[in-house]
């Protein structure tokens, strides 16, 4: 990998973006699955 | 008199030592395990952040370290006469007002900034192994919880299932909370305050059985004692959700190892089992979230380059993974 950046290379997101998908997008979707399917990182 | 506490008898312990150290005429001092980097350790038999073996003294005749000396026995002093044997609790800016006196006959403040008595406060409680909630020394409260749980707080019944659009307003000292009914299946722990009202406003956690908590960025002693506590004595496996950056990523990483400041609280603080749900760079796949990726700055960079050299996401290939596909956006998220 390259020793310098860029910054249009590297991103970052936030986790209202999950808002985009819909206002409960999050609650009824994202989270369930997340759980069901143990999808966690350690 | 009501019986002595085991604070109280902490604090004069140091206190008779320093007498006897006086009437023998010798040079008073205290001597505690060192709190700088140097003495900071990843234990990697319980993976959290550890102070190592290093002492050292704090003496009154010593020009570098007397102010300190007569700092630490101020504030101890105080802690003593004015919250332990009173019963009352204090802020850390209040316990600064209190110490910050001028001593007599000099133009010289015992303290000037509020953080060298914060400090002193730390290492009081690497001299008597008390923690800053044991000398009933309490901060700033920032933090929210809902949920299937019901406690008691100094006397009152709350029913964290039935407090509205706000929840649970968690004080600074979660120690005395006594968990009286828990239903919930899981805890789902997280860095934004919007996330939480969106999911209490949908009641994510009644559909799905759990308690959510947020404390609003770093996550406050009180809130770390608190996930601590479900975790251990209700067997509640705890969640971390923050934003898919390096910051998000430390909030996780000083909820499970700890932090280097409190490497002294490690034991009361952190939780090795808490897992990291998200969002992870995958999320940002599988959910098409790419068009919603935002540049990182000079500061995300340098803290991205700061978290990877951690020694305990050094040595794990999926954080170190997730690390990579932040920096090289480009190629990774591309299908």
């Amino acid at each position: 990998m390259a020793e310098t950046i860029k910054n249009d290379e590297s991103a970052k997101a936030e986790i209202q973006a999950l808002s985009a998908k819909g206002i409960s997008f999050i609650s009824e979707k994202y989270l369930p699955e997340k759980i069901k399917n143990k999808d966690f990182l350690e | 008199m009501a019986k002595k506490t085991k604070s109280q008898e902490e604090l004069e312990r140091l206190g008779n030592k320093i007498v006897y150290d006086i009437e023998k005429g010798k040079n008073p001092e205290i001597s505690f395990q060192l709190r700088n980097l140097s003495n900071i350790v990843f234990d990697k038999k319980t993976r959290t952040l550890r102070l190592g073996d290093k002492t050292g003294n704090r003496s009154f005749f010593n020009v570098a370290h007397s102010k300190k000396f007569l700092q630490t026995v101020e504030v101890a002093s105080v802690l003593k006469k004015e919250l332990l044997e009173t019963g009352k609790h204090e802020h850390l800016r209040g316990v600064f007002y209190m110490t910050k006196r001028t001593i007599p006959g000099t133009n010289v403040n015992i303290v000037d900034e509020q953080v060298e008595s914060d400090k002193v406060i730390e290492d009081l409680e690497v001299i008597t192994g008390l923690s800053r909630e044991q000398l009933h020394v309490s901060a700033n409260k920032m933090g929210s919880m809902v949920g299937s749980i019901i406690l008691i707080d100094s006397g009152d019944l709350i029913d964290c299932s039935k407090l509205g659009r706000g929840g649970y307003s968690v004080p600074s000292i979660t120690d005395e909370l006594e968990f009286k009914k828990v239903n919930a299946k899981f805890v789902l722990y997280m860095e934004k305050a919007a996330i939480f009202e969106r999911l209490n406003e949908d009641k994510f956690w009644q559909k799905n059985n759990c308690v959510l908590v947020t404390s609003q960025g770093q996550t406050t002693r009180g809130i770390r004692r608190l996930l601590q506590r479900l975790s251990e004595e209700e067997n509640l496996p705890v969640y971390v959700m923050t934003d898919f950056d390096c910051w998000g990523f430390y909030i996780y990483s000083v909820v499970k190892y700890g932090s280097i400041a409190l490497a002294h609280a490690s034991e009361r603080l952190t939780i090795p089992g808490v897992k990291f749900l998200g969002i992870t760079a995958d999320d940002i796949l599988k959910y098409d979230l790419k068009k919603h990726l935002i540049k990182l700055n000079e500061q995300d960079l340098a803290r991205m380059k700061q978290v990877s050299d951690y020694e305990w996401f050094k040595d794990n290939k999926e954080w170190q993974r997730q690390l990579k596909m932040m920096k090289v956006q480009k190629q990774k998220f591309r299908h």
